[in-house]
């Protein structure tokens, strides 16, 4: 119970009830403590419980707020019923009851907010740890601290050769990465651009696959901004908003937007592949004859079209040197005839396009006819071909024509050995075949069969790889957070009573399992115990009536056996009578337990003491009815 | 991990490959790298054994092995990490820990070689005051004032200069303890 007392009354500390810092126990609390402890609990668990902690002099505002009190405790879900003598005539179990309770709505405020707050405690933790080692160390004057000497960040450009085993010849005449560089200061931070690189191209790979040029560049830049501190950093901020945005950042990524570029920290001599299309190179302006010249493609077009604004705007800046001259007729000339050639060189340029395409067309139609033409060919070649064996056989056998006779023997002949022929010939092949195609059967089953094998292995293989890559990923991130953990765990203060808590709760809850264990047993006990009883009752009754048979049947006869039979009966009353008041006596042994059990449990109660108060505050109140009767009179 | 290119990489499971370089060369390989960076009169050449080896792989993983030397040093990876990308790259146990090793050894010359690349704002090294007394101007009879004057010398050779009354000073005074607590508290975290 004395834990119990020390949770409830830690919690009150906790919620800022200023009583409960020296008391050990629940009943050391009085009327006024329990409801000023009751009420901040409420507040605290439903902010919108508007009530002053502070118990009213008057007795029936206390009565009403111990009602308002009760009414509330029901509200947030206790069970049992209270009313307001609960609170105002408290009972020590009553109100620890009612406490535990409270105390167990209490909200938790602690878990929530700490995630949140974990990214920016590990970053302060961090720069704290590194703080604290620089703090520690002693200071020396400037000209005994060693040569620190400052490198600015300059880059060359490095290349790196990319290994393929085909081409074996050439690499040799790439240098080594430090040996493309001029200056050695410049090594470490090429080698950083060149990583940096790589990544940003990759990012904007992954990103998106459009092929235009300008959103590849915005992703990159994107990547890079990610990686940079953002603009609302004002330098006046204090630390802990430095912090905050740092650790938040990946939470709000904004926008990029080409000034962010010029924030880069790093600055590169050589013109990197971003820079390179943003720095474009100055057109030269080609002089209006050539541009008239160029065929039509659409790209020119362009150029020209883009150019002539441009040459405008130059002829019109000589044209307005020329104003100061005076010389205001031929600035309108010049610019009809400019226009004029501008739309006279637009409508040339239409027809050509439209002549264009009329060509393609006509280029087209006869290509499909020289196709037709050919297919047509290729038939009357077949047709040819056809006629010529005809006529071929046709002279044949005009030739044998006049020995008629003697040729159709022979040629019957031939034929016949021929036909004989083709039957071997056919023999052969077949005994050849029929092997060859079992062979055949049996190569594919036996392929088809590996081919399953190979695809169930290798689906296998692909699940086993990335249980592999799951499981390491997993065992990646406990380890991570079991270094968090634990440093956590050593930063933050050690509560020792929770320790000693659970120990005895655990002690608690064995202790009660041997008490379980032992009142089986009883339970066993008592119950052999009834059976033995029984067993002897039973064995009473039936000795007493076999005795009684026995001896009934002699008694008519002897009288001496009349005798021990009234004897018998006599003894058997007597002993009934003993036994039925042992078991008096034991039920009134066992509610006298009762009792004393009862009067216990009403002691506790307080039930004098309350009464006590009850009468007085029945008292008070009647008063103060009747104060208030008389002033309603008067008025 | 995420601080290496995809060239890097590709570099680095050329590197761990023991056909393209063998175990017992790597040793003085990555030696070798760690010392270009970090003194390069003392590295000398690259060692004789490996011409034999084709040279743009042996290139590209010098490279490779060097973008991760710099960026492991740069991000302060520990160890379990730096063998969790080398198992990525499939590099044998003797390789992984003989780079590790290797690593280690160099790792505190590499951090102070990466400090020193940057922009750093001039320091105060020294500081020469004198106190001077006012007695009188053209312009007023009798002044009669105390005034400071005070030369910051930074660590670059220059000198600046400013005079100021004594609250101002007090100021400038209070502003640095102000700085320092400031450094204390967020030390103590």
């Amino acid at each position: 119970m004395e834990e119990v007392d020390q949770i409830i009354l830690h919690s009150f500390l906790n919620i800022g009830c200023e009583f409960a810092e020296g008391l050990k126990s629940l009943k050391q609390l009085t009327t006024e403590d329990v409801i000023e402890a009751s009420v901040k609990c409420i507040r605290t668990i439903n902010p919108d419980f508007k009530m002053s902690h502070i118990m009213p002099p008057g007795m029936s505002a206390r009565f009403r707020v111990g009602s308002a009190i009760a009414q509330a405790c029901q509200n947030v879900g206790y069970r049992d019923s209270i009313g307001y003598e609960t609170f105002l005539y408290s009972s020590e179990s009553d109100i620890r009851k009612i406490f535990m309770f409270l105390v167990e709505k209490l909200p938790r405020k602690e878990g929530v907010k700490e995630d949140e707050v974990e990214a920016t405690s590990v970053l302060k933790r961090r720069i704290g740890q590194v703080l604290r080692e620089q703090c520690g160390t002693l200071w020396m004057p400037a000209y005994c601290k060693e040569d620190q000497k400052s490198v600015q960040f300059i880059t060359e450009n490095v290349h790196v050769p990319a290994f393929s085993k085909k081409n074996k010849i050439d690499a040799d005449k790439t240098l080594f990465i430090y040996e493309q560089i001029s200056h050695h200061d410049r090594l470490v931070p090429s080698i950083l651009e060149l990583n940096a690189n790589g990544l940003a191209q990759s990012s904007a790979v992954l990103i998106q696959k459009e092929v235009s040029g300008k959103k590849v560049l915005k992703e990159s830049f994107q990547w890079k901004q990610r990686c940079l501190v953002p603009d609302d950093l004002s330098l006046s901020s204090s630390f802990d908003e430095v912090i905050q945005v740092v650790s938040g950042q990946s939470k709000q990524s904004k926008q990029s937007r080409f000034a962010h570029a010029k924030k880069l920290q790093f600055t590169s001599t050589e013109p990197t592949f971003q820079n390179v299309s943003a720095v474009r190179p100055s057109v030269p302006k080609k002089p209006k004859h050539l541009s008239r010249e160029r065929t039509n493609d659409n790209a020119t077009k362009l150029e020209s079209s883009t150019l002539l604004p441009e040459e405008m705007a130059t002829t019109r800046e000589i044209v307005e040197e020329q104003v100061e001259d005076g010389k205001e007729i031929t600035v309108e000339t010049e610019e009809e005839r400019f226009e004029r050639e501008e739309n006279e060189l637009k409508e040339v340029i239409s027809q050509a396009d439209q002549q264009q395409e009329s060509n393609r067309d006509e280029i087209r139609n006869v290509e499909a006819k020289i196709k037709q033409m050919k297919l047509e060919i290729g038939e009357l070649d077949s047709t040819i071909d056809e006629e010529k064996q005809q006529i071929n056989l046709k002279e044949k056998t005009v030739h044998l024509l006049p020995n008629a006779e003697e040729n159709i023997e022979k040629l019957k002949a031939l034929v016949e050995k021929n036909s004989q022929r083709l039957i071997g010939l056919g023999k052969l092949w077949e005994e050849r075949r029929v092997p060859l195609i079992e062979e055949i059967r049996e190569l594919k089953q036996r392929g088809s069969a590996s081919q399953v094998d190979t695809e169930s292995k290798l689906e296998e293989i692909k699940t086993l790889r990335k249980r592999m890559k799951e499981a390491s990923e997993e065992t990646k991130k406990k380890e991570q957070l079991m270094k968090q953990l634990t440093t956590e765990l050593e930063s933050m203060k050690r509560d020792v009573s929770r320790q000693s808590y659970t120990k005895r709760i655990l002690e608690i809850v064995s202790s009660i399992h041997k008490q379980q264990l032992q009142i089986q047993r009883v339970i066993a006990d008592t119950r052999a115990v009834q059976k033995q009883i029984n067993q002897m009752r039973g064995r009473i009754d039936r000795t007493f009536t076999a005795a009684d048979e026995i001896i009934f049947k002699d008694a008519k006869k002897d009288v001496n056996v009349k005798q021990a039979y009234k004897y018998l009966v006599s003894l058997h009353d007597n002993c009934n009578a003993l036994i039925q008041t042992v078991e008096a006596t034991g039920a009134i042994m066992r509610e006298i337990r009762d009792l004393e059990d009862q009067i216990n449990a009403e002691t506790k109660k307080n039930a004098e003491e309350n009464l006590a108060k009850i009468m007085k505050d029945f008292k008070e109140m009647k008063k103060e009815n009747a104060i208030l009767m008389k002033q309603l009179k008067e008025r | 991990m995420d601080f290496l290119s995809q060239q890097s990489l590709s570099g680095l499971r050329l590197c761990g490959d023991s056909s393209v370089i063998p175990d017992k060369l790597f040793d003085r390989y990555v030696e070798h790298i760690c010392k270009v960076i970090t003194d390069p009169e003392k590295a000398g050449q690259v060692p004789d054994n490996f011409t034999s080896l084709s040279s743009s792989a042996l290139k590209q993983s010098h490279a490779a092995l060097s973008a991760l030397v710099v960026e492991s040093a740069k991000h302060d990876v520990d160890d379990d990490q730096l063998g969790m990308i080398l198992d990525e790259c499939n590099f044998s146990t003797t390789k992984r820990e003989s780079f590790i090793a290797t690593f280690n050894h160099f790792k505190q010359d590499l951090r102070n070689h990466l400090f020193n690349i940057g922009v750093q704002p001039p320091h105060i090294v020294d500081i020469g005051w004198r106190l001077d007394y006012n007695v009188k101007t053209n312009h007023t009879h009798k002044v009669n004032e105390l005034r400071y004057t005070v030369s910051l010398k930074q660590n670059n050779g220059e000198m600046t200069d400013f005079t100021c009354t004594r609250e101002e000073l007090q100021d400038l005074v209070g502003k640095l303890k102000e700085a320092a607590k400031a450094v204390e508290r967020a030390s103590q975290v």
